[in-house]
């Protein structure tokens, strides 16, 4: 019986992921599809004649080493001080009552409210000041406070019990030692988690790219890639490889910070 | 489990320092021969020690999709120029981030010596006139003229035409136009594609019209619409009998057995993905579309037909602008080098790599694809009613009235609105966007 | 309420201390905050007051904008699209990503790695590649679901042509593009709680479902009040996947705010009416989220 409802699980669980998976397979496969096979009636799944000329053109077009360097760049930094921020500002939110932090909470929500386009010109101006045009530290500096990391910390960090702080300042532990020594290790996998979405939100950006840069030795790859749609018609073929070839760091990303999520468990917290 | 972080951080560390210190090398290479106004004493008078390199920038978008024309017509440049101390770097980026980037240098004063863009009447302020150059404005097909300077030159003409499936056309053994008497009416133009369709088991639609205003509008020419009054610019005429005509013509393409299909009029589908499946006759397009087809449809042989016509022939030009900006310090070596570009020889190399119809007269290029002849017969009969509009549109610079006609064909094909709505509408988003127009009794 | 009162019985020195380390760890947000939002949208405020129209011309107009904005039938009508998109798509990716964070968050679960990595793709495409992908499945011309539809023997389906089919698959893709980052909040949410807690239920006889309802999603809270606002101002700011999927057809039938916003704003160089749209925006969303927290605190 036991057996049976296990069994059943992993076949709901593999059928879900398998309707769920199924139009990124098709746009794998199509990658390897030469031109003029990509829009063709009736579809077909599998390439007819399968082709790597695709990802030859994309590496060739493309001076993706470079652009892959800048990238990459931007988002390990940018994601290291976005964690930093994000901790600490959730664990505020989460663990001190003060009245101004709820302000401070809905001030920071407030961010995600407008639209880009709105204060995009503004913004340049800020960057321009700052003397951050066209550095690559003009994508990492704008886009560090996100709200959502401190969100999503500040809601983790509740569920953590008070009674672990309370007890840590009874044995004398001052407020900066209980955040990085006890708070900080409970929230592992959580972390691992906005490290995975900070990792692929900077990977992916392209707005901040887009205004801070204008020397090509610096552009990233979502730049690049969008060079690929122009006025009038898209390079389907290159745009796929290319698109596939840029998402397989953010996949190892994934893999290497899923292991974290796996191996911790809250329960160990609350023990020590 | 600290180790593990540890170890993470220490290589985040060293991919930022490693790639650091990359970056630091090569912006420090660019910043001796930057192109913008920092450098005036470089790019100013002294031309005397030939060691000193001026490096133009050319932003650019489209390039590479379009075959590297202008890529190729550069590293001539660069060869030729090699010790003559100037050279032109390429700035690629997307077509959808042009206005963005020019606005923001513009903004900081860090404009790039070239453009080459669909546009030039939103930065017209940061322009450089091209007066006391040897090009004017007499060896261009489309008017860079402004306020009596001449800004920019027609790099290269696009114009509205018709591709159609000559497999289909060829085994309904149905006949299509390529010389002027053999021309279609709309009407006749319906009847070829309809038996095309009958007689194909799997061509199912008989035409397909991108989802652009300028397309339709072209259709809309054809039947005597005109945007504003020949005689007086300020008086709007979109809302007459003879757009009406058009548009009822234009809808009844999208309603139940008519010869289009409503999920590419309303955008959701594009037409020149649909078409590459084969299944449709005929697709209202332009000259770009050649270098796509040719590489990316095998299934099939397609070739460029003449447009029908209605009271009118009728085709829209479009294309790009080349031009030099204003204040960069580098203003002498721009137009240097838009005088060598436009040199017959290197003009016919830009035009024959990326299969461009020429925007500077007296220019016979031989084309790698077949047809585009086509087109210079489509653009020669055209009345001169489009080019009018794109005129007095042009006076209107720093205003914008969207893409109205094409966003109320939207609406009336889903069935929002009729013929009159599409005419009030556009009329309408016209009279609020562009400054002193009226709509004409 | 018992947290707060524990903070405030210490001395008013031993508070001014914590404040302090409280202020320090928000510090650098809030440079941030002031740096980065509150300049440019004051800015974007501004705006709304004139006629700017990104270039030079930048006239003050009053409140000229905002009476535009309130006489235009269509912003209601897109409104009301919006609110309706919202109301079925917040739901749907709730419920569909707090599922897959309950079936992938155990470890024991063999696969679950490579079932997780699954799930998360999606989130990784840019937003031309999934309308892409999704014009193969929905497309009406070429795509899947028609194709398979004719062979057997049904009439085809217009994703395009019919509002309802169009507003369909704008929710399928968003859920779709949207549902692995919800499903992996939830999931470190999941383990958060305490197994020991889990362990005592089960030993006093409660079945999966009871363990659920009783431990698993009074757990969730804070992290479901999270997804649940992040998802309405998601929905509400929808735009990019949107436009290449339906582009907001038929007519206007699958057009979403920031896409109005975009199409009657900065397309046509009338920046200031744009900025005025946007703030009537702002002020819906925040209004939201303070009733929305308001319900959420008067539940505690």
């Amino acid at each position: 019986m036991k057996q049976l409802k296990k069994g059943l699980i992993y076949v709901v669980a593999f059928g879900v992921a398998a309707i769920w998976i199924f139009p990124v397979l098709w746009l794998l496969l199509s990658s390897f599809k030469p031109g003029d096979e990509l829009f063709t009636y009736p579809l077909t799944f599998l390439p007819k004649h399968a082709t790597m000329n695709n990802y030859a053109q994309a590496l060739e077009q493309f001076n993706f080493l470079r652009y892959m360097a800048n990238t990459a760049f931007i988002t390990l930094v940018a994601s290291v001080i976005t964690i930093l921020m994000s901790s600490m500002c959730g664990y505020a939110l989460a663990k001190y009552k003060y009245k101004w932090l709820n302000v401070l909470f809905f001030c920071l929500l407030a961010t995600t409210m407008l639209p880009t386009e709105v204060i995009m010109r503004p913004s340049f101006t800020v960057l321009y000041t700052l003397g951050l045009y066209d550095s690559l530290w003009g994508c990492i500096i704008p886009t560090v406070g996100t709200m959502t990391g401190v969100f999503l910390m500040r809601q983790f960090f509740i569920t953590v019990p008070d009674e672990l702080i309370e007890s840590a300042r009874i044995d004398g532990a001052n407020e900066g030692t209980i955040f990085a020594r006890i708070m900080i290790p409970i929230c592992r996998s959580q972390i691992a988690i906005l490290a995975i979405f900070s990792f692929r939100w900077r990977w992916n950006d392209y707005i901040w790219p887009l205004l801070a840069l204008r020397t090509p030795e610096k552009y990233t790859l979502q730049l690049a890639l969008r060079t690929l749609s122009g006025a009038e018609a898209v390079n389907w073929t290159v745009l796929l490889s290319s698109s596939v070839l840029t998402m397989i760091p953010v996949l190892i990303v994934f893999i290497i910070f899923n292991k974290q999520i796996m191996n911790s468990n809250m329960s160990s917290g609350v023990k020590g | 489990m600290k180790k593990r972080w540890l170890a993470l951080g220490a290589c985040a560390a060293l991919t930022a320092a490693t790639v650091l210190s990359g970056c630091g090398g090569g912006s420090s290479s660019t910043t001796t021969t930057a192109a913008g106004g920092a450098d005036t004493t470089t790019a100013g008078g002294n031309t005397s020690t030939p060691t000193e390199t001026v490096e133009l920038e050319l932003l650019i978008s489209d390039d590479t999709l379009e075959g590297g024309a202008m890529a190729t017509v550069v590293a001539k440049f660069n060869e030729e120029f090699k010790d003559k101390g100037i050279q032109v770097k390429l700035n690629e980026i997307a077509y959808a981030d042009m206005q963005t980037q020019i606005q923001n240098r513009a903004a900081v004063g860090e404009l790039p010596a070239l453009v080459k863009l669909s546009n030039f009447d939103n930065y017209i302020d940061y322009v450089l006139p091209l007066d006391d150059s040897s090009l004017s404005q007499d060896d261009f097909l489309r008017d860079g003229t402004r306020n009596g300077h001449f800004y920019g030159t027609s790099v290269n003409n696009t114009a509205v035409g018709m591709i159609i499936n000559k497999t289909a056309f060829d085994n309904a053994g149905v006949s299509y136009p390529t010389t002027e008497e053999e021309r279609w009416t709309w009407d006749e133009f319906e009847a070829a594609v309809k038996e095309v369709v009958e007689k194909n088991d799997n061509v199912t639609t008989g035409l397909v019209i991108d989802h652009s205003q300028q397309r339709i509008d072209t259709v809309l020419y054809s039947f005597g619409m005109g945007l504003f009054d020949p005689a007086d610019e300020t008086k709007l005429t979109f809302k007459s009998d003879a757009t009406k005509k058009g548009l009822e013509y234009m809808l009844s393409m999208y309603q139940d057995g008519g010869i289009s299909k409503a999920s590419v009029g309303v955008g959701t589908e594009n037409a020149q993905d649909v078409f590459k499946t084969g299944t449709v006759a005929a697709h209202l397009a332009g000259n770009w579309v050649m270098n796509d087809y040719s590489a990316n449809i095998s299934s099939f042989e397609w070739c460029p037909v003449l447009m029908p016509y209605d009271t009118y022939k009728a085709t829209s030009l479009g294309g790009n602008w080349f031009y030099a900006m204003d204040g960069t310090g580098v203003e002498e070596e721009s137009i240097q080098f838009l005088e060598w570009f436009y040199e017959p020889e290197n003009y016919t190399l830009y035009c024959e790599t990326g299969n461009y119809l020429p925007g500077r007269k007296g220019i016979e290029p031989s084309y790698t694809v077949e047809g585009l002849d086509i087109f210079n017969m489509e653009i020669n009969a055209s009345i001169d009613q489009p080019e009018y509009d794109t005129s007095v549109l042009n006076k209107h610079s720093g205003e914008d009235w969207g893409q109205a006609v094409r966003d109320a064909m939207d609406r009336a094909i889903a069935g929002e609105m009729d013929a009159d709505g599409v005419m009030d509408y556009v009329v309408g988003e016209m009279e609020s966007a562009l400054s002193g127009v009226t709509v004409a009794e | 309420m018992a947290k707060a009162g524990t903070t405030t019985a210490y001395r008013p020195k031993k508070r001014d201390y914590r404040q302090k380390w409280a202020l320090l760890f928000c510090l650098p947000n809030i440079v941030f905050f002031l740096v980065f939002f509150i300049a440019p949208a004051i800015v974007g405020i501004w705006y709304s007051f004139t006629n700017y129209n990104g270039l030079k011309k930048m006239d003050f107009i009053g409140l000229e904008n905002y009476i535009t904005l309130f006489q235009d039938k269509e912003f209601y009508k897109i409104l009301l699209n919006t609110a309706k998109f919202a109301l079925v798509s917040v739901p749907v990716s709730y419920c569909v990503s707090l599922g897959l964070g309950l079936l992938l968050a155990s470890d024991k679960m063999k696969g679950s790695t490579i079932l997780r990595i699954l799930i998360y793709w999606p989130t990784l495409l840019s937003t031309i590649m999934v309308g892409l992908t999704w014009k193969w499945i929905f497309g009406e011309s070429f795509g899947l679901i028609n194709y398979l539809l004719e062979l057997a023997g049904l009439p085809k389906i217009g994703w395009a042509t019919n509002a309802s089919a169009a507003f369909i698959t704008t929710v399928v893709a968003g859920a779709w593009a949207g549902c692995g980052t919800n499903m992996l909040i939830f999931i470190g949410g999941i383990k958060q709680i305490p197994e020991e807690l889990k362990e005592a239920a089960r030993i006093d006889g409660a079945n999966k479902w009871q363990i659920f309802r009783a431990i698993t999603l009074p757990h969730l809270k804070p992290i479901s009040y999270m997804v649940i606002i992040l998802a309405i101002i998601g929905a509400f700011k929808e735009f990019a996947m949107v436009q290449t999927l339906t582009n907001g057809g038929p007519g206007t039938a699958t057009t979403y705010m920031i896409q109005y916003i975009y199409t009657t704003g900065f397309q046509k160089l009338k920046v200031g009416y744009s900025s005025a749209a946007s703030m009537v925006l702002f002020v819906l969303l925040l209004i939201m989220s303070l009733v929305q927290s308001k319900v959420t605190e008067d539940k505690d």
